[in-house]
């Protein structure tokens, strides 16, 4: 759908995006995560051209995009809805006008506006607002208006741009499954960025890490986080300082299935070895679970211990004190 | 001229009238000049929808030198041009052309800022679903900034007429004419602080119509 290839873009000396490439499939949602200033929003603005990138390509459905013309960049940008961290609403219109501003702007009919308008407010819920002025709203609510807005013209690809970080976690969750709705209901591609592993974790089918200006890793959101690539560790952060000093400290990870439930326990009973478990805990990748454990074992035990997981095919990784 | 109805019937009431028709019509055409240039300075600012660096900044330095000028010393330069334009250097039209020249420029500086004060991100989100510059710049920036506007345009008023009665002292009628040679020059202290609370209370209100529209617009 989207097929970014060696992009490039610096604002003056400062090199933002280094020979980006990456490729959003049909109906996915896409997550791409990192620090702030890594250029995450910056790759999300050369894809609707709000940036003009230095060089590369990027092609949407097979199309290169080699806009010059206004009005074809309008054309263009009408096809990809876009949402932003702060709703970018108009203060001063109704709810109702501002989901029809973009419509009023491409000149639809009253009657194809008012339909429109109403249709979406009930998707996103917030048929009981329209008259209501951005400011009488709560956070959530005025993105539910925003991302009413960007499904008017009917795109086939929205844009988020650290659409939940304004907001508080329970509001986040509810806009996160509002976005999963639409985009299992709409069929619609969602490419978003964010600081959050939340937000990938819980509604992302795909993942890219960026970090300065380049992606680190790529690939399945589950698949990434049961291989814990570097790039994803520096983003999670080191836990190194808390564990214990003496033996050896051994994260698994692991899908959890009926069979594996016990897996933990299954350790003891097969390796007779004895052990510390320093934490365990069970986390949501939209429908998959996946079990995270930090055990601190002994020496003489570590063999028996990773030839056991190694049979199993869990992965497992010896985490230093450093 | 000792008669105070007489005074107020022959002498302020007409001045009071030509007062208020050189500002109004003043702002009148410095507001539509103005707006209408603080839409170029906007759109070809750097950071503008459309950027054209030597058209900016041949508005700026305009802009600038027009507003350099103190008033009187403006009206007297353009007094040709005036008689060219206008067909007379004396009464209330002729002095609604130097009026406009001055207040123009200024007009333009404090809409600039209105506009430019429109959150970038609305502006941004307009352009991401394929907004025109046109709709960008009166549907998006001048809805949003319209009150702030409002609050200018009192400025406006205010600074019109304070101009408006020093034209008086050319020739332009209008209370500060009034002030000036019935009152100052005729040793007339009831006439001429008269005069000046009838100003206060102009602007009082003219300041409280502003706010007032403000708060209904915000």
């Amino acid at each position: 759908m989207i097929k970014v290839e060696n992009l490039n873009k610096s604002f003056g000396d400062l090199h933002v995006l280094k020979d980006v490439s990456l490729e959003v499939r049909k109906g996915e949602i896409f997550g791409l995560i990192g620090k702030s200033g890594e250029g995450k929003s910056t790759l999300l603005r050369c894809i609707n051209l709000l940036e003009e990138k230095d060089n590369g390509s990027i092609r949407i459905k097979d199309h290169t995009v080699e806009l010059k013309k206004s009005r074809d960049i309008r054309q263009y940008r009408k096809g990809i809805g876009m949402i932003f961290q702060h709703f970018a609403l108009l203060e001063r219109q109704n709810v109702y006008k501002n989901i029809a501003a973009p419509m009023e702007c491409w000149n639809y009919s009253k009657e194809q506006i008012d339909a429109k308008v109403r249709e979406l407010a009930q998707i996103v819920g917030i048929e009981d607002k329209l008259y209501e002025k951005p400011r009488n709203l709560s956070g959530g609510q005025r993105q539910r208006v925003a991302i009413a807005r960007a499904l008017s013209l009917e795109p086939e690809i929205l844009l988020s741009d650290e659409a939940t970080s304004a907001l508080d976690p329970k509001t986040t969750k509810a806009i996160l499954q509002l976005l999963r709705d639409i985009n299992e209901r709409l069929g619609i591609t969602i490419l978003l960025v964010t600081h959050e592993m939340e937000v990938i974790r819980s509604i992302c089918h795909r993942v890219a890490i960026m970090e300065e200006g380049r992606i680190a890793d790529c690939g399945d959101v589950s698949e990434i986080f049961l291989n814990q690539p570097d790039s994803l560790k520096r983003l999670l952060g080191d836990e190194s300082e808390v564990l214990p000093q003496d033996g050896v400290n051994l994260r698994i990870l692991f899908k959890e299935t009926m069979e594996n439930r016990s897996l933990i326990p299954d350790i003891t009973a097969e390796t007779r070895a004895k052990f510390s478990v320093l934490y365990s805990r069970l986390e949501k990748f939209r429908d998959e679970v996946i079990c995270t454990a930090m055990l601190n074992v002994k020496e003489q035990d570590f063999d028996k211990i990773r030839m056991y997981l190694d049979n199993l095919q869990v992965n497992w990784e010896v985490v230093g004190h450093e | 001229m000792n008669d105070p109805v007489m005074v107020i019937k022959m002498v302020m009431l007409p001045a009071l009238w030509e007062s208020l028709y050189m500002t109004f019509w003043g702002t009148v055409f410095s507001c539509i000049l103005g707006f209408g240039f603080a839409v170029v300075l906007v759109m070809t600012a750097e950071d503008g929808l459309a950027p054209h660096k030597y058209l900016y900044r041949l508005l700026n330095v305009a802009v600038n030198i027009l507003r350099s000028f103190p008033f009187l010393i403006l009206a007297v330069t353009i007094l040709p041009v005036t008689r060219a334009v206008m067909g007379t250097t004396i009464g209330k039209n002729a002095a609604l052309f130097p009026l406009v020249i001055v207040a123009c420029p200024f007009v333009a500086r404090v809409f600039e800022g209105n506009l430019k004060a429109v959150t970038p991100g609305m502006i941004e989100a307009a352009k991401a679903f394929g907004a025109s510059n046109f709709y960008i710049i009166f549907k998006v920036m001048l809805k949003e900034a319209i009150p702030s506007m409002c609050i200018s345009v009192t400025l406006v008023v205010i600074s019109i007429l304070g101009s408006s009665s020093m034209a008086g002292a050319l020739g332009a009628g209008g209370l500060g004419n009034v002030a000036l040679i019935y009152g100052y020059q005729s040793f007339n202290d009831i006439i001429m602080y008269g005069t000046v609370l009838i100003l206060v209370i102009l602007v009082q209100s003219i300041q409280s119509i502003g706010n007032l529209l403000y708060s209904k617009l915000k």
